[in-house]
């Protein structure tokens, strides 16, 4: 998976970085394809050289923006003889054809080769920052090659000045953005939007992301040490200069799916209310709660998120968002806690509460809220790194690691750690490598037994999926690794859609078993949400809203085709939407493949099919190697793909051709 | 009896805690009046444990504890 292998037919004639962007450029447009349509802006870090196009028309009518577009880029600029942190390979931030312009699409991604997984990196965040590209006029910002010093990349107009980034090289999150906003004298989200790193970017730590706001973080796979590679401390964009004028009317629309997405029972009686923290107590029912690096299921109720409440100042939101679904939190005058700058903060997310809780074996509402203080300052992925931690305990806890003092729900220990894996200092350089740990000398080869990952990407969430067999299926293909955002079916949990399969049929396209643990029709529930995300993910809609992702009521196909025409002028179809969806994942699957990846890459972690549940009403439950590989070919089948994992020839061919337009 | 916990959300005048007759899941529905309130957001647990398909087949048994649980598994 690391490299490509000799003599692959994917192999690219070698050219440099800069003679690909210049071969790309030949093939772009250099004007607008459509109403609201930003540039592609070219930045070569090393040389301080600003290139600009426009995406061309027909590869925004197949991938629309944001990731999609973002896997043209990357697929024609990535080398896949280099390694992920080389220079040459770039970072891509990409924003949604609609972001800024529709209600709840306020989302960008960050794309590149992940330092961390060795797949592609592909990583998707709020916030501010991916509607401040939009709103100056930047549909991708693509960079590369090392600055000669830290340096700050500034919109304040359509030139970017490189500031030199001195003053905030190793600072963390809190401090920079207090230093940031008091330089350029100005408000994040009303003034500018920012994403920069951390110290622990600076330090090329794996399980770093690049903050996009005080908790806002593009997060899986490393996107911070890419950045670091870079030399790049952050990219602050200013001011509203663009003219997204829509082609049409789109107001009254956008009315309408506010109004849809507020009267969604999860936005209104959830979401609005306590956030995602939600999400905790049905999986610790279920017998579904990672606990102990997965080697448990069930764990206390003392972190249900009622229990948050009397933390719970107040939500926030990102930009435009009518939901603000981010619970903040606040422990001033709490006994159990030092009244230190992590006393308030953002969050804490149901991911952070299943990572820094069960995961590691913390009990305690006050350590959980302070470890995602922590984290969101020292611009740590919560997820990789509550995994990493997770994995290392557990092989302490056999004796696979000694000489480390580290002992599950050891609070003090935790702490610390997250601040030396910052650094890379003592055990803190070890968690740095996150899932690279055996790769890297630290952990000999028995220790890959016990980590929770697919494709080198550690779980993102905490739900066990040894159960849900959609969700177990949804882990194992998803593009970048193991993570729930790409295609999760979270509807397999809700009994009242099981119950009525006929519901279940029109809402997948398809029939789908009604029992949660059958691996009867899940890959058709599995290839709809991967479609519907897909598209959400180029839209720029947050996945709260978007349609199956917890609601059959959200905003979904329907809004997505009306507000593009409306707002681009770009007519699709249904159909076209889901082929769009597809048509992603394609490309994901061609970049991936430049990379190693095969079907052996698209299965889960071994525990999984060897150790069973042993708690609570689906007791004895694991994954059953032959179902799962059979399931996985019904998934490549009605996903057009070879046995392999690879677009089917012709559809494959269609796919190269947009690619190269 | 059949002990029910709700969530704040259903409460309506409520109490978190309310005690009734009830043989079935539908029983418990239908004397709290919560047919329109109660859609897909909302799961049964009994006894501590989350029911997620095949809510018409639950018996319910004297003593048992029930709640409705605010279920959702995207996060």
């Amino acid at each position: 998976m690391e490299q490509l292998a000799q003599g692959s037919p994917f192999r690219m004639p070698l050219m440099s970085t800069r003679q690909r962007v210049d071969a790309l450029l030949a093939r772009l447009a250099s004007e607008p394809q459509f109403p609201t349509q930003g540039e592609t802006v070219f930045v070569d870090l090393e040389r301080a050289e600003v290139r600009r196009a426009y995406i061309p028309r027909r590869v925004a009518e197949t991938l629309l923006g944001g990731r999609g577009v973002n896997m043209f880029l990357l697929h024609n600029l990535l080398d896949a003889s280099l390694t992920p942190l080389h220079p040459d390979v770039p970072l891509i931030f990409g924003t949604g054809i609609l972001t800024s312009m529709v209600p709840s699409a306020s989302r960008g991604n960050a794309t590149s080769w992940s330092p961390e997984s060795g797949v592609l990196m592909d990583s998707n965040a709020g916030d501010y920052f991916p509607s401040f590209m939009k709103l100056n006029g930047i549909d991708h910002l693509v960079l590369y090659g090392k600055a000669p010093k830290w340096t700050l990349l500034h919109f304040a107009g359509r030139e970017p000045n490189f500031v030199d980034a001195a003053p905030w090289v190793g600072l963390d999150n809190i401090d920079l953005r207090e230093r940031i906003a008091a330089h350029f004298n100005g408000v994040e989200g009303k003034d500018y939007g920012l994403a920069a790193i951390t110290s622990a970017g600076e330090n090329l730590v794996l399980c770093s992301g690049i903050m996009a706001g005080p908790k806002a973080i593009y997060a899986r796979g490393g996107p911070g040490a890419k950045m670091g590679s870079l030399n790049l401390k952050g990219v602050l964009i200013a001011g509203r200069t663009a003219d997204l004028t829509p082609a049409h009317p789109h107001k009254l629309r956008n009315r309408e799916v506010a109004i849809k997405l507020l009267g969604t029972s999860v936005v209104k009686n959830a979401l609005k209310k306590r956030g995602t923290p939600f999400l905790y107590k049905p999986s610790r029912m279920l017998g579904a709660m990672g606990t102990k690096n997965n080697q448990e299921t069930t764990w206390t109720d003392k972190l249900d998120a009622e229990n948050i409440d009397p933390f719970r100042p107040g939500m926030e939101g990102c930009f435009a968002c009518p939901v603000n679904c981010r619970p903040l939190n606040d422990m001033t005058g709490c006994e159990h806690t030092p009244q230190d700058r992590y006393v308030k903060g953002d969050g804490p997310e149901y991911v952070t509460v299943g990572k820094f809780g069960p995961n590691i074996g913390i009990r305690e509402v006050e350590q959980v809220l302070r470890l995602n203080n922590i984290c969101n300052d020292l611009g740590l992925d919560t997820a990789s790194t509550g995994s990493a931690i997770a994995w290392a305990m557990e092989l302490v806890q056999r004796g696979i690691v000694t000489g480390v003092d580290l002992q599950w729900g050891d609070y003090d220990a935790i702490e610390k750690l997250l601040f030396a894996t910052a650094r890379r200092e003592g055990f803190g350089n070890v968690i740095a490598n996150s899932s690279r740990a055996v790769e890297t000398g630290h952990y000999p080869p028995e220790a890959l037994d016990y980590l929770m990952a697919v494709k080198g990407l550690t779980q993102s969430d905490p739900h066990d999926a040894r159960i849900l067999k959609a969700f177990a299926l949804g882990l194992a293909v998803a593009t970048r690794g193991m993570d729930h955002l790409r295609n999760r079916v979270t509807l397999e949990i809700n009994a009242k859609i099981n119950d009525d399969p006929g519901f279940k049929r029109e809402l997948y396209g398809g029939d789908v078993s009604a029992e949660p643990n059958s691996y009867t029709g899940k890959e058709v529930a599995v290839r709809k949400c991967e479609n519907t995300f897909a598209v959400g993910d180029a839209v720029g809609m947050c996945r709260f809203t978007t349609k199956l992702f917890n609601s059959p009521s959200l905003p979904g196909y329907e809004e997505f085709r009306d507000q593009i025409f409306n707002v681009t002028g770009i007519e699709l179809s249904l159909d076209d939407m889901d082929r769009i969806g597809l048509d992603i994942m394609g490309v994901e699957r061609l970049i991936n493949a430049k990379l190693g990846v095969t079907r052996k890459d698209d299965t889960l972690p071994k525990r999984w099919f060897e150790e069973a549940i042993g708690v609570g009403p689906f007791k004895g439950e694991k994954i059953d190697r032959r179902e799962f590989d059979d399931m996985l070919s019904r998934f490549y089948l009605i996903s057009n793909l070879t046995d392999e994992g690879l677009p089917r020839p012709e559809w494959r061919a269609e796919l190269e051709g947009v690619l190269a337009s | 009896m059949i002990t029910v916990r709700l969530p704040e959300t259903l409460r309506d005048g409520r109490g978190a805690i309310v005690t009734m007759d009830a043989a079935s899941l539908d029983d418990i529905i239908g004397r709290l009046e919560l047919e329109e309130e109660r859609d897909e957001l909302y799961n049964f647990a009994v006894n501590g444990e989350l029911i997620v398909h095949g809510e018409n087949e639950v018996v319910l048994e004297d003593g048992d504890e029930v709640e409705i649980v605010v279920a959702f598994s995207g996060g």
